[in-house]
C-alpha cells in the first residue's frame, strides 16, 4: 500500500471524526455560554450547583466518561448510541473548559462598562448582550480555537467505543498490513490536515478583531 | 446650613436627598446627607479625596445602594436599589471620570444605544438626533470612528453626547476632566459650560474651580462623608465659612 493509499484509507473515517466534532461543538458552545454566564451571575447555592456541573465535565478523564456513558449507563436502562456518547462527552468536556473562558472574559471586563450600561438605563440582560458579550467574545477567541483543536484531537478516543473514525481506520489498516511507520505517520498527518485550517481560521478571526478596533 | 439658598421656592426639586446614609460594611461613607437641588440648578461638589463625592453621585443614579434615608427624583422616591424602568433614576445621565465608552461601537452607536434600546424612534431618526448632539459637542465629524481612535478630550465629549442623547433631566458628572491631559481639559469644560447654559440640571463633582465660578449656582463642600458647607461660589471661594473648607481651598487653589 502506498502512503497515499494509506492516507485515503484513513480518511474513510473522516466522516465520523468530522461529525463528532461538529455535533460536539453543538454541545460545547451552548454549554460554555450558558454555564459560563450562569457562573458569572450566580451566587450561593446556584453558584455551587453550576460550578459542580462544570467541574464534573471539565475534570473527569474523557476516556472514563466515554466508558461510563457507553458501557455502564445501559445497566441503569439508559442506552445511547456510540455517536451520541462520543459527541456528548467530548462536547461537554470541551464546553466545561470553554465555560471558564467565557466567565473569565466577562469578569475581566472593566467594571465601568457595566456601570455605563446601568447609567444609560439599560436592563441587565441588555447590558450583557450589547455591551459585555461582544467585548468578551473577542478575548475568548484564542481559547475557543485552542479548545476546538483539542476537541478534534480528542475524537481519536471514540475509537475505544466502537466508532470507526480516522484512528480506528488506521488500526484496521494496521491489521491488514504491517507498516507502523507509514500508517501512524499518515494518521498524524490526517489530524494535522483537519486541525490546521482551524488554526488559520482562528488567526483570521483574531486579525479581523484587532483590525476592527483600529479601522 | 444645608437648605437651599436660592429662594425660587416655586421651582420643583429635581433631587431631594434627606438623611441619606451609606455604608461600605462598617465604614460610613455618607453620613446623614441632606441636599436639595432644584430644577435647572447647577451644583458643583468638591472636597478632599475619599470624602464621598463619587459615592454621593453614584447613589443618586443608583450605581450604589444606600442603607437609610431618602432620595427623591422630581418628587418620586427612589429606593436604595435601582429598579428597572419604573425607577425615577432613568431621568439621570452620567459622565464618568474614565469616559467608559463602549470600545466595540462607533461614536454614533455609543450615542444611540440607549435611545435605540428604549425604542425612542427609528434608527434614522435617532442617528439624526445623535448627530445633532455630536455637532453640539463639536465632534460630529468623528461619528463613524471607534473610541480608541479619539483623544481623551474627544472621548469625554462623546461621553457627554452619549449622556445627552438619553435626554436626561439631570446630568451627573464625576470628575470628568481628572483623567485628561491638561491641554484637553478646556475643550471638555467648554462643552460643559455650554451644556450648563442650556438650562440643564447638573450635579458635577470637579476640582475645576474656574468652571465652578463660571457656572455653579452653589458649591457643595464635602469632607469625611458629610456635607460641611454649601455656598454660592463667590462666597465659598473668597470667604469659606468652615476651617475645613478653607484648608481644602488653600490646597487646590
Ligand atoms: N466599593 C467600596 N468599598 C469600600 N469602600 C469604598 C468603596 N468605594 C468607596 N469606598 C470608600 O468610601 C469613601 C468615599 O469614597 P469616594 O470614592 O466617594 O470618595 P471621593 O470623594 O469620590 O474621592 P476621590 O476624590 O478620590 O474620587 C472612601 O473612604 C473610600 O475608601
Ligand atoms: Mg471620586
Amino acid at each position: 500500500m502506498s502512503f497515499f493509499a494509506i492516507l485515503l484509507g484513513i480518511f474513510e473515517g473522516f466522516r465520523v471524526t468530522f461529525s463528532i466534532v461538529v455535533v460536539g461543538l453543538c454541545y460545547a458552545v451552548p454549554f460554555a455560554f450558558c454555564f459560563g454566564i450562569l457562573q458569572y451571575f450566580s451566587k450561593g447555592p446556584l453558584y455551587v450547583a453550576v460550578t459542580a456541573i462544570i467541574e464534573f465535565w471539565r475534570s473527569s478523564p474523557v476516556v472514563i466518561l466515554l466508558f461510563v456513558f457507553y458501557y455502564s449507563l445501559p445497566a441503569f436502562g439508559i442506552t445511547m448510541s456510540a455517536f451520541t456518547v462520543g459527541s456528548l462527552v467530548l462536547g461537554l468536556n470541551t464546553g466545561g473548559y470553554a465555560s471558564q473562558a467565557v466567565r473569565a472574559a466577562l469578569q475581566s471586563l472593566d467594571r465601568g462598562q457595566y456601570e455605563a450600561g446601568v447609567a444609560l438605563g439599560l436592563p441587565r440582560f441588555q447590558i450583557l448582550w450589547s455591551i459585555e458579550l461582544p467585548q468578551a467574545v473577542v478575548s475568548m477567541v484564542p481559547t475557543f480555537i485552542n479548545l476546538w483543536i483539542q476537541l478534534i484531537k480528542g475524537t481519536a478516543l471514540v475509537s475505544l467505543i466502537t466508532m470507526v473514525d480516522m484512528t480506528a481506520r488506521a488500526k484496521e489498516i494496521a491489521q491488514i498490513e504491517y507498516n507502523p511507520v507509514g500508517i501512524y505517520s499518515g494518521l498524524l498527518l490526517a489530524y494535522l490536515i483537519i486541525c490546521y485550517p482551524v488554526t488559520i481560521f482562528g488567526r483570521w478571526v483574531e486579525g479581523r478583531n484587532s483590525q476592527e478596533k483600529r479601522a | 446650613m444645608c437648605s437651599s439658598i436660592t429662594d425660587k421656592t416655586e421651582v420643583q426639586n429635581a433631587v431631594t436627598i434627606s438623611e441619606l446614609s451609606k455604608f461600605y460594611g462598617e465604614f460610613e461613607a455618607l453620613k446623614h446627607i441632606d441636599l436639595e437641588v432644584t430644577q435647572g440648578e447647577r451644583v458643583v461638589v468638591c472636597g478632599p479625596s475619599g470624602s464621598g463625592k463619587s459615592t454621593l453621585i453614584r447613589c443618586i443614579n443608583g450605581l450604589e445602594t444606600f442603607q437609610s434615608g431618602g432620595l427623591e427624583i422630581f418628587g418620586e422616591a427612589a429606593g436604595g436599589k435601582r429598579n428597572g424602568k419604573t425607577d425615577p433614576r432613568h431621568k439621570t445621565g452620567m459622565v464618568f471620570q474614565n469616559f467608559n465608552l463602549f470600545p466595540h461601537m462607533t461614536v454614533l452607536d455609543n450615542c444611540t444605544l440607549s435611545p435605540r434600546k428604549h425604542k425612542r424612534g427609528t434608527r434614522d431618526k435617532l442617528d439624526a438626533l445623535a448627530l445633532e448632539v455630536l455637532d453640539k459637542v463639536k465632534i460630529k465629524d468623528q461619528a463613524d470612528k471607534y473610541p480608541s481612535q479619539l483623544s481623551g478630550g474627544q472621548q469625554q465629549r462623546v461621553a457627554i453626547a452619549r449622556a445627552l442623547c438619553m435626554e436626561p433631566e439631570i446630568l451627573l458628572f464625576d470628575e470628568p476632566t481628572s483623567a485628561l491631559d491638561p491641554e484637553m481639559i478646556n475643550e471638555v469644560l467648554d462643552v460643559m459650560v455650554q451644556v450648563a447654559n442650556e438650562g440643564n440640571t447638573m450635579i458635577c463633582v470637579t476640582h475645576e474651580m474656574g468652571f465652578a465660578r463660571k457656572v455653579a449656582d452653589r458649591v457643595v463642600f464635602m469632607d469625611a462623608g458629610e456635607i460641611v458647607e454649601i455656598a454660592k461660589p463667590e462666597d465659598f471661594f473668597s470667604t469659606p465659612k468652615t476651617d475645613r473648607a478653607a484648608e481644602f481651598l488653600s490646597q487646590v487653589l
